[in-house]
Formats: C-alpha cells, structure tokens, sequence
C-alpha cells in the first residue's frame, strides 16, 4: 500500500500510528505508564455502571471480545477461497448458498449470514457498507480501518475505479464492477480468481495467497502475494 | 432517519488508503466499547449510532461513536445514569490502578457463545420478482431505516429476491416481516454519466419491499 496518501480531511480514524497494542489486559495497564486517554476512561466506566447495574457481565464481555479478537479472521475466508478453487462441487454450494457451505468448515456466526460472488474475466466484485460497517465477520473479522472510513463509505458506491487505484489496482475499462452495498442482514464476500500457474499448489498453499482485501474485492491474488 | 451516516456519493473525504494498512483498530478498549454496547442493547446499536448529532458523529472515531451512542442510549432507557457514569469517571481518573467490577453471568456467555447468522424467512409474498423493474420510492423516514439517499427515485432491476426479514425500526416497534430484494441499478442512473471513471459498474444494494415501486 501506498503510504504517501494522507487524508486531507484528517478522518478521527486515521492516525500516524502503527502501534496497532492487542495487549493481553483490557485496558491499558499501568505498568505501561501510558495516560489513560479520555475515550479510555469513558468505556471503563460505561463497563463499570453496567456490571454494577447487572446489565453486563465480565465473562461475557471477555468471550466475545475473544472471539472477535482472535477466533476469527481473513484466514478463515481464505480457507473457503481455496477450497473454492479446488473443488468445482463446494464452488458451486458456495455461491447457491454459502451460509451453508461455509458451515460444512465449520465457519458460522454472528454477521454470517453470507453470500459470496464470484469474479470472473468478465466481471469484477467489491463490497462496502455505505451506511456503517457491515461485514462478514465470521469469514473476515473485524473490519480494516479504512473499510470503516468516510472516504470508502463515500466513495465505493460512486467512483469504484479511483477508489481501486488508490490500492493499486486498476482493472480494465471493459471489465464490469458490481459494487454491493450491504445494507440489509446479507454479509457479501467476493471470491477471487485463481491466479495462473498454481496447478500444482495443494489447497494450504493456495489459502496463503489469499488476501484480505482480495476477498473485499480491493485487491487480486497475485502468486507472488 | 436521514442522517449523516448514509455517505454513498457524497465527496470531501479523501483518499482511501492511508498508513492505517491493516489495522482494524488502535487501542484496547476500542473493541470492548462496541462488545459492551452491543451486549448491553440487545445486539442492536444502528439506530441509536445514527441518531449521534452529525458533527459529534463527523468528529468521533468508528469505536468512540459506539461508546457515545451506548452512553446516551443507556442513560435515554435508564440503565445506568448519567451520576454512575459520572462517578466511575472519576474513580478510573484519579486512580491508575483502579479496574472495573467483576461478574460472572454462565447465561450470558452461553447467549454469546451461541450467536449464529441472521436466518431469513421465505419471501412468500414477495410482490416483486428476480428481472422486475422497480423504482425505489422517493421518502424521508423520520425514524431508523436501511435505505440510503443515492438509490431514491431511481430505477433498477431485481436482481434476487433474498427472503423475508424484520422491518428495521425503533426499539420497542412491532415486528413487522417483509421481503427483501437485492435490486441493481447502474451507476448512470444513480450519479449520472461520469466523466471521470473509465468503465461503466453497477451497484447492487438490499432493499426492503416498503422502499420500492414498480417502475414507472
């Protein structure tokens, strides 16, 4: 990724940090002598005055911040991209219905209600939550900064090309984009095309090609990934 | 209603891609905060995110519009007050090693653990089928609903008709179950002939049947 673009307008999300801390305690600790920031202090205390009031409970609290933390990720759609490319059957379940076929691997969860959508030489998929941040968290996690951003919520919809530059991806004028919006229960996932010359790469090899952003329909998969 | 957060086709944001890369968040708690709010509503924080006044919303980072719409929601339904908030404030202000209670609900664990995808009844009824040509209404919903301006008044095709689902509304509404269609406009037809953008796409979006019309 380009590093040069900086948000003129200087979203609240955009930061020049890349101190992306999945520390192991819930806040920051104190031995990091790091001040609380004020939104910090906020969410404690909207945690202390629930768990006081019994509206919330710690374990809870700590079970799906787990789950949403760590038992979930890109890795899991890559999982179902390959498998894709591997078996014509699963492909064609997964596109009939890959709520389903994403439970044959044992994939499920909230915001998994999922249709995936195929590219192909002719076509080419994204998807964008224009009024918020619907994603299929099951098979992705939780969203990228910038899915989330004004500027892709904005954008995605109206000029899907620029939009696909600024990652470094510029597809031919002819090639048709379907942009979906997810703007109901339905999660999308946009299955990538194998890339050429990975006949002989068994299915964990191929799951290791698979980006992220390839699976948002903001990338391809390169062999060289 | 029609907030701030419906963005599709606006400009003034900037570029996409920034040094985030891929990054989905910055500090610990931010995640929390959207855990505790969805726990603590009922799974369903859109309505009251949306209601955040535009430039508060504009201002906030994605996690910090979570923790201000579950503070104000909470305190509007009268589980916590705006005195607990308060006082906890100050408790984790004035002592570093202060940490919230701790509690232990097996129930609430369990209703976490057992989250699963959202299920979609049959569309029976469905008024509008796959290659229809509808036209989505023109409208301004006062309260909470799922159908952002730059689709209203055009005219797209049907693409699927995805199954029946519960009207988006206000908490405390009736459940009202409706079809769902996942309609495909052009991008001419929703932000006219572009000059910019070499290569035509189309936009394919959800709608709910109260949204749309059939085509003129």
């Amino acid at each position: 990724m380009s590093g040069g673009a900086t948000a003129a307008g200087g979203e609240p999300d955009q930061k020049q940090d890349h101190g992306n801390d999945h520390g192991h305690s819930h806040y920051d600790s104190p031995a990091s002598r790091r001040p609380r920031s004020k939104m910090e202090l906020r969410t404690m205390a909207l945690e202390a005055a629930l768990v006081d009031n019994d509206v919330v409970s710690t374990d809870a609290i700590d079970e799906f911040v787990d789950y949403l933390e760590h038992r979930i990720g890109p890795h899991h759609g890559a999982r179902v991209v390959a498998k894709a490319w591997t078996d014509p059957a699963f492909r064609e379940r997964l596109l009939d219905d890959g709520t389903a076929a994403i439970a044959e691997l044992g994939i499920s969860g909230p915001e998994g209600n999922v249709r995936v959508v195929a590219n192909t030489p002719e076509v080419h998929n994204m998807v964008v939550c224009t009024l918020c941040s619907c994603y299929p968290w099951p098979l992705l996690g939780l969203p990228p900064i910038w899915y989330k951003s004004f500027a892709y919520r904005s954008r995605a919809v109206a000029e899907p090309r620029a939009v696909l530059h600024e990652f470094g991806v510029d597809l031919d004028s002819d090639l048709a984009i379907r942009v979906w919006d997810s703007s109901a229960e339905v999660r999308y996932l946009v299955l990538p095309e194998r890339p050429p010359g990975t006949d002989a790469l068994g299915e964990d090899e191929l799951a290791a090609l698979v980006t992220r952003d390839s699976m948002i329909g903001t990338g391809l998969v390169a062999v060289s990934a | 209603m029609d907030g701030i957060h419906d963005m599709g086709g606006m400009h003034g944001f900037g570029p996409v891609v920034t040094d985030d890369g891929e990054s989905t968040h910055h500090e610990p708690w931010e995640v929390r905060a959207q855990v505790i709010t969805l726990l603590a509503a009922g799974l369903s924080m859109r309505a009251a995110i949306e209601a955040l006044d535009p430039a508060t919303y504009l201002s906030s980072s994605y996690y910090e519009r979570w923790l201000r719409a579950g503070e104000a929601g909470f305190v509007g339904r009268g589980i916590v007050s705006e005195g607990d908030l308060a006082r906890w404030r100050d408790v984790f202000e004035h002592d570093a090693l202060a940490q919230p209670p701790i509690s232990s609900s097996p129930e609430l664990v369990a209703m976490v653990a057992g989250l699963g995808p959202a299920h979609f009844e049959p569309a029976t009824d469905a008024r509008h089928s796959a290659g229809d040509r509808v036209a989505v209404r023109r409208m301004r919903p006062p309260i909470h609903h799922r159908c952002p301006r730059y689709v209203r008044g055009a005219t797209g095709t049907v693409e699927r008709v995805v199954g029946g689902d519960i009207v988006p509304a206000p908490p405390g509404s009736d459940r009202v179950v409706e079809p769902i269609y996942t309609i495909e406009f052009s991008a001419s037809e929703l932000f006219g002939e572009a000059d910019h953008e070499q290569g035509s796409h189309t936009v394919l979006i959800d709608l709910f049947e109260r949204y749309l019309e059939p085509a003129p």
